[in-house]
């Protein structure tokens, strides 16, 4: 009984239990589920999004919000392919561009934010515009296409039976949750997002905190963006579209508090986890497609409500 | 004190005759006697689009070749309320000799049957109607949906030797892919009685999670050998899904974009329908000029939408190349 209530306490857990209860039910209905080829599309399907969630949930610990971060994925990937298609620069060069807009529009967020003191949800979303607006400016709505081949290989390569960009996407899961809960500087966000007053009396100079957290989703927007071009082999102006919910969604769903202070990545890639499996088991066993939106929004709330119901034992 | 005031009051007269000036002559929303007006408006949302991007493109060269100026009027997304708003703002200038609106949605009934009244004619490109359930409208420019389904119905059939089971996903519900989907179903069933048709599944328009969706349709049912999408990014979805379940289907899909062209060419997509979007977009200019200019049109102008397969992507090879032309104009 002891070793369950230890194992309970766990900040994971309240997500990982409904996690393996849907898996578990899925998998009894039908048992494809969990063949080696519907566990790889369902892993690749969260790549994108995922690795935008590792900083977003840097981002929200530090007490921030990022709506822009599709809209950011979007730009970024049609930059650097408009950059190696139409003005014939290097792979290299075109991704290090789009990259730095992706830092940049972060830098901007942050500012707006910290500097300015507008609030985070109004100055992000003021980017999502900008963002999207300067998006089509450039392509002028319309796919580029096709994209260098090298960029192509890279995108098709499945290491492991997965991708590259899944491969990034752990590696990025791993290092994010290490250096969060074990580095001076994951200790200083979770500071900044829990008493901000108290964390800059303390000495941490939680202005920057916030500002490289807002970066850091930016950048990490602009590479599941062009992670996305490479796979899909096209820049497409709908890159990113509606991926600031789904971002959100997960990080929340994975225990990290909407007020700052509180979270972990490992959670995020459980809430992530759990969004997929809930999205693709609906369609494995043959729940009609209306009923399945339904079901996506009461299954997050009841895995959230679980969790919940998990800290108040702890208490 | 005083000073500062008077200036201050002369300022605001300089800037509110500046204001008014700017603003130009009020009008009233409906032509000038004796002024031959030679504008036509395109209304449309989703106007970055890129399938509507080559509307836009089609309805201003027809615009340019008939001697009228095109303006191209629209929102980023799919908000009705803001297009139509937009759309009030346009009529209201008073220098529209005719309109063509995109859309297949009872919302804009009223604006049309309001603006109709007023004499201008309003041509409705893509989305067929009934003839008279749309008061004010003049007419509709498109091919028939429910034509292009039974088409996918007979070839796709054709191509699976009339057994298995086959897969339909929509890019959302909506009244034209609904149609599509229920037409092809019925088709097939009623050609192909041993054929299975799945009910129709949302894949929506992230390309990540349509193909994750599509690979969970596979998983489910291992017997399926083709698949209908009744959207354009279909053809990128059911690509994406047979790469990466490792399983082979006859998929077929909407829209001759150069992305979707290639991947009939390379054997991903057996085949794209091809609605007719600049022939009905160039036609909708044409409609309008003719009825500018007194003549009568039929309710609905039918236009063929071809099944395009790896032996014709030529032809829209070509038409994209003089798209982008345009664009680069």
């Amino acid at each position: 009984m002891k070793y369950f209530r230890n194992l309970w306490a766990i900040p994971e857990a309240g997500i990982f239990v409904p996690l393996l209860v849907f898996t578990l039910v899925f998998f009894s209905i039908n048992q494809s589920f969990l063949e080696p080829n519907s566990v790889a599309a369902m892993l690749r399907a969260m790549t994108f999004v995922g690795i935008i969630a590792v900083g977003q949930t840097w981002l929200m610990i530090s007490g921030g919000i990022d709506l822009s971060v599709g809209s950011v994925a979007g730009l970024c990937a049609i930059v650097s392919s408009w950059l190696m298609k139409a003005q014939g620069w290097p792979v290299e060069a075109g991704l290090l561009v789009g990259l730095t807009v992706g830092l940049v529009a972060g830098l901007l967020n942050g500012l707006m934010v910290v500097r300015l003191g507008i609030p985070a949800f109004i100055a992000t979303l003021g980017m999502l515009y900008v963002a999207r607006g300067l998006n089509y400016l450039l392509c002028q709505g319309y796919p580029i296409y096709p994209i260098p081949d090298q960029l192509k290989n890279f995108g098709r390569a499945e290491p492991f039976g997965l991708s590259w960009a899944f491969v990034i996407f752990v590696l990025l899961v791993i290092l994010g949750d290490f250096t969060l809960r074990r580095t001076v500087n994951g200790r200083k966000v979770y500071a900044t997002g829990g008493n901000k007053e108290v964390a800059r009396i303390a000495g941490i100079n939680t202005a920057w905190v916030q500002i490289s957290c807002y970066m850091l989703t930016g950048g990490l927007a602009a590479l599941a963006g062009m992670l996305l071009m490479a796979q899909l082999n096209v820049g497409q102006p709908e890159i990113g579209v509606g991926w600031e919910l789904d971002v959100i969604a997960a990080v929340v769903i994975g225990g990290t508090s909407l007020f700052g202070g509180a979270g972990t990545v490992t959670g995020t890639f459980l809430g992530l986890l759990i969004m997929q499996v809930v999205r693709s088991g609906l369609v494995v066993t043959g729940v009609n497609t209306h009923w399945q939106t339904v079901a996506v929004g009461v299954i997050m709330v009841t895995a959230v409500w679980v969790d919940l119901l998990r800290r108040k034992t702890k208490i | 004190m005083k000073k500062t005031n008077t200036l201050l009051i002369l300022l605001s007269c300089i800037c509110a005759a500046a204001f008014v000036g700017g603003c130009g002559k009020q009008t009233s929303g409906t032509s000038t006697p004796g002024v031959k007006l030679k504008k036509f408006y395109w209304v449309q949302p989703l106007k970055g689009h890129p399938v509507h991007q080559m509307t836009q493109i089609a309805f201003t060269e027809g615009c340019r070749k008939l001697g009228y100026q095109a303006e191209i009027i629209g929102v980023d997304n799919d908000d009705i309320s803001a297009t139509i708003a937009l759309a009030e703002q346009a009529v209201a200038k008073g220098d529209a000799a005719g309109m063509a609106v995109w859309t297949g949605n009872p919302s804009w009934n009223s604006f049309i049957e309001k603006t109709g009244k007023k004499g201008l004619p309003i041509m409705l490109p893509h989305f067929p109607a009934e003839e008279g359930s749309i008061p004010g409208a003049s007419g509709v420019i498109s091919c028939d949906p429910a034509e292009y389904a039974r088409e996918a119905a007979r070839e796709i059939g054709k191509a699976i030797g009339g057994k298995g089971t086959v897969a339909i996903t929509q890019g959302s519900f909506n009244s034209t892919e609904n149609l599509v989907s229920e037409v092809f179903a019925k088709t097939l069933q009623d050609l192909y009685p041993a054929v299975k048709v799945l009910r129709p599944q949302e894949e929506g328009f992230d390309a990540p999670r349509a193909i994750s969706r599509a690979v969970s349709i596979l998983q489910a049912n291992p017997d399926i050998v083709a698949a209908l999408s009744t959207t354009g990014n279909g053809a990128i979805t059911w690509a994406g899904a047979q790469r990466e379940s490792g399983r082979k289907v006859v998929a077929v899909a909407m829209d001759y974009t150069r992305v979707n062209l290639d991947l009939v060419r390379d054997g991903s997509v057996y085949a794209l329908i091809g609605q007719p979007l600049w022939d009905e977009s160039y036609g909708a200019a044409e409609l309008l000029d003719q009825l500018v200019r007194g003549q009568k049109i039929s309710w609905w102008t039918k236009l063929p939408a071809p099944f395009i397969t790896k032996d014709n992507v030529g032809p829209y090879l070509a038409l994209l190349d003089k798209v982008e032309a345009a664009i680069k104009r």
